[in-house]
């Protein structure tokens, strides 16, 4: 038990615990809220934490009452202090008038005279500590307060980021949940998607299906009423005729262009062209395509003239088919919209400006003619399907607008591009341009026409114009009476001899009976097709040039005749200039061209 | 490279993981890039730092060579220099971080500079007793006349003293006083530790 100095608060007052001394300095920066009080219940010592949290306020001199309630243990509550003296190993809390809580002791001094709470303030957080003017400075490096403040701080800290956390994970699983109903979306917006695809796909079968057959269907009476007119042509018509047969046969040509056209627009449109890269003569291409426009020309007076710049390729690799598409559908726009003057097919090969020497760099095909030109705002959608220069109800021509938009697809197709430049009331240049590199060929070989070979049979190749003895015989192929009418007529008129066959069946049978040098061979038939009829052909005859003749036009069947061993193909409507041609590049004959 | 990078790049050699950071100060360092430059040349500073966490938690303890990587990455992106990274660092993490995450607590540290500085070496004790492994720095404060108080700062850490320097800094701007501070030993030019000679006018205006 010490003994202490009760001489004041503030001096070096000793106070003796066993063997070791305390001064009330040490005591004070031990327990800086500590007190001490009488038996009275006065306050007779306290340290400067006490002070401070009372604020000034006197404290020694103070009645203990006055400023703490013993809050537990309760049975202390209105005890006198000696008893609160010997209650050692007591736990107290005490409430100041000022609501804080301290915890401590009571120990006895001095005998029991006096009475010493060794304890201090019980605070909960450093907002709570600020409060009550109180820093953690305030309290001995052995109290835990400031350890239990940081303790709680750091819990706050953690517990806050994890709600952090937490909400974090709640948004995520929202987004997540969204994402999923996103996907799920996604996945029936996608299998509707397939769905309409291949409904879409169906129908594009279907409709080329459609197209095909009604190609077939439309292309044969057409191929007979053609081949009629052709026939009357050659013929000496009353004078009231006359009119009446233009009438019928300017329709018919006319009606025959539309069936063309829509048949390209839907080939376009599937992207069902498939070009067939072969090496091609330019000048024979050129000026055979020129030469299908001279009676158009001659009819409104117009001089239609070719020019082949010198540099030309003498061959170049191209499809010639749709080489030849691309020139009609240039030049019979030429004709149609000019109506005086001159077109001119001209082709030239367009050199480099920065290196003359390296050689040409493309080559171009312009369409030049004195028509009435194209205005800028027409030509910016001239190019477009069903867009027309004129589109007002009373323009002077005809057609549906397709002809310069399939122009602008195929020459896409083919690597190259069409531009076009006019001036109203001038006229108008079509320039078509194809890069020299990708249409460029070899050297085409100067003797590629072989001599027949075989039981005086055609090889299958051209023959040359001083090889070409006389009576040739044709077999016509083709289950449609007005076709085989129309070939018939075509062949005597050109002096050929010729026979018939309704289908392949008969066509094999008559070849390998008689004796024909050409076969000019229908594709769709009852009981054995052309192909499966020139296959037949094939295996006993390499050579005999069989000659597809078909009012079925779409781009697949030129490859299908090729592996079906057939040489050409030849669509319907067949004109005699067509058949004449025909037999004059393949046969040797004497026949009488029609041109005659 | 400046003296102080080069210490610090040597430090960064010889330092190794065994003494983690709290994820408090790499949220401190990102909270300072975010703000002052946006948060593209965050992601630049974490991409080039190749520190993988896109995220920090506060009471959660890290390597301490994510904190050097994120603060070198963040010089080499920003332009600034290494020194100049760590004073912004120190100064925005008593003004910004510390306000935020302790609020009162920041304040309970005593109510002027003077008592704040004071009790600086208990508060990092407190540190260390409640998370033995952050290996909190020491202090030491020596109160040689009012207004000047001499703080002597003992870390295993390396290269940390210009962020040292950044908090003293701060807690003058906190406590409204302006400071001066003189760098009187510097531990990565061989002194056994840092020490800082800090000034300010106890009657301002």
């Amino acid at each position: 038990m010490g003994i202490i100095d009760q001489s004041g608060s503030g001096g070096n007052h000793n106070t003796m615990v066993g063997q070791f001394h305390f001064d009330t300095e040490q005591i004070n920066e031990i327990f800086p809220f500590y007190f001490i009080i009488d038996r009275e219940y006065k306050i007779c010592f306290c340290g400067q934490g006490l002070n401070k949290l009372e604020k000034g306020r006197d404290v020694v001199g103070a009645d203990f009452r006055e400023l703490f309630v013993i809050n537990r243990p309760r049975r202390f509550q209105g005890k006198s202090a000696e008893t609160l003296f010997k209650a050692r190993g007591e736990e107290f809390c005490l409430i100041n008038n000022t609501g804080v809580t301290f915890r401590g002791q009571f120990q006895s001094l001095n005998s029991g005279e006096l009475g010493v709470f060794f304890g201090g303030p019980w605070i909960q957080s450093a907002e709570e500590l600020e409060k009550h003017g109180l820093t953690l400075n305030d309290f001995s490096p052995s109290d835990p307060l400031s350890m239990f403040l940081m303790i709680l701080k750091y819990h706050e800290i953690a517990n806050t980021e994890l709600k952090e956390i937490q909400q974090l994970m709640n948004d995520h699983q929202i987004k997540a949940k969204e994402l999923a109903n996103l996907n799920q979306l996604l996945s029936e917006q996608k299998a509707q998607t397939d769905k309409a695809r291949q409904r879409a796909e169906d129908l594009a079968t279907e409709k080329s299906r459609f197209l095909s057959l009604m190609s077939h269907e439309i292309r044969t009476p057409l191929n007979g009423i053609i081949g009629g007119c052709e026939l009357l042509k050659n013929q000496e018509l009353r004078p009231d005729q006359v009119v009446p047969f233009q009438m019928m046969e300017e329709s018919v040509h006319g009606l025959n262009n539309l069936v063309n056209r829509i048949l390209e627009f839907s080939q376009l449109e599937d992207k069902a062209v498939s070009l067939q890269n072969e090496e091609v003569a330019l000048h024979t291409i050129l000026q055979s395509t020129l030469n299908l426009f001279i009676r158009n020309a001659a009819d409104k007076k117009l001089a239609l003239s070719m020019e082949f710049l010198p540099g030309c390729p003498e061959y170049i690799h191209i499809d010639p088919h749709r080489f030849t598409q691309v020139l009609m559908n240039v030049l019979e726009n030429a004709i149609k919209f000019t109506q005086r003057g001159s077109i001119t097919l001209r082709t030239e090969m367009i050199m480099s400006n920065e290196a003359r020497d390296s050689g040409p760099v493309a080559m171009r095909i312009s369409v030049i003619d004195s028509g009435s030109g194209i205005s800028h705002e027409d030509r910016k959608r001239i190019f477009s399907f069903f867009e027309i220069g004129d589109s007002s109800n009373n323009r002077d021509h005809g057609g549906i607008g397709m002809g310069l938009a399939i122009v602008k697809h195929l020459m896409s197709l083919m690597e190259g591009s069409v531009q076009i430049e006019s001036r109203l009331g001038v006229g108008t240049q079509v320039i078509l341009s194809w890069p020299f590199g990708s249409i460029m060929s070899k050297p085409m070989p100067t003797a590629h026409i072989s001599p027949s070979t075989k039981n005086g049979h055609n090889t299958g190749q051209p023959v040359p114009e001083n090889a070409k003895p006389n009576r040739n015989r044709i077999l016509i192929v083709d289950d449609n009476r007005i076709n085989q009418l129309l070939a018939s007529k075509f062949l005597a008129k050109l002096g050929i001899d010729y026979d018939v066959a309704e289908n392949g069946q008969i066509a094999i049978d008559k070849y390998k009976s008689g004796h024909f040098d050409m076969i000019f061979m229908d594709l769709q038939m009852p009981v054995l097709d052309g192909y499966g009829a020139s296959l037949e052909i094939r295996q006993f005859d390499k050579n005999v040039p069989i000659i597809a003749i078909s009012a079925n036009a779409r781009s697949e069947v030129a490859s299908q005749i090729k592996k079906a061993g057939m040489n050409e193909f030849l669509p319907k409507p067949v004109t005699m200039t067509q058949l004449d041609e025909l037999v004059g590049k393949y046969l040797k004959s004497t026949s009488t061209s029609i041109a005659n | 490279m400046s003296q102080s990078h080069s210490s610090w790049l040597n430090c960064r050699v010889k330092y190794e993981e065994k003494i983690q950071m709290y994820g408090l100060v790499n949220q401190a360092v990102q909270d300072l890039v975010v703000t002052k430059f946006g948060e593209k040349s965050w992601q630049d500073v974490l991409e080039r730092s190749g520190v993988k966490e896109t995220q920090f938690i506060s009471s959660q303890s890290y390597p301490d060579q994510t904190t050097y990587d994120l603060a070198t990455a963040a010089s080499e992106v920003l332009g600034i220099s290494l020194k100049d990274v760590l004073i912004a660092f120190g100064e925005w993490w008593v003004l910004d971080t510390a306000q935020k995450k302790y609020g009162h607590l920041l304040k309970s540290g005593g109510p002027t500079l003077r008592d704040f500085l004071l009790y600086l070496p208990r508060f990092h004790s407190s540190v260390e007793i409640i998370y033995p492994d952050l290996k909190p720095p020491e202090f030491e404060v020596e109160e040689a006349a009012p207004g000047h108080i001499i703080l002597h700062y003992f870390s295993d850490r390396p290269g940390l003293t210009w962020f040292v320097y950044g908090l003293i800094q701060g807690l003058g701007a906190f406590h409204s006083v302006e400071v001066t501070i003189e760098i009187r030993d510097y531990k990565d030019h061989g002194a056994d530790h840092d020490v800082f000679i800090i000034r300010w006018d106890q009657n301002p205006g």
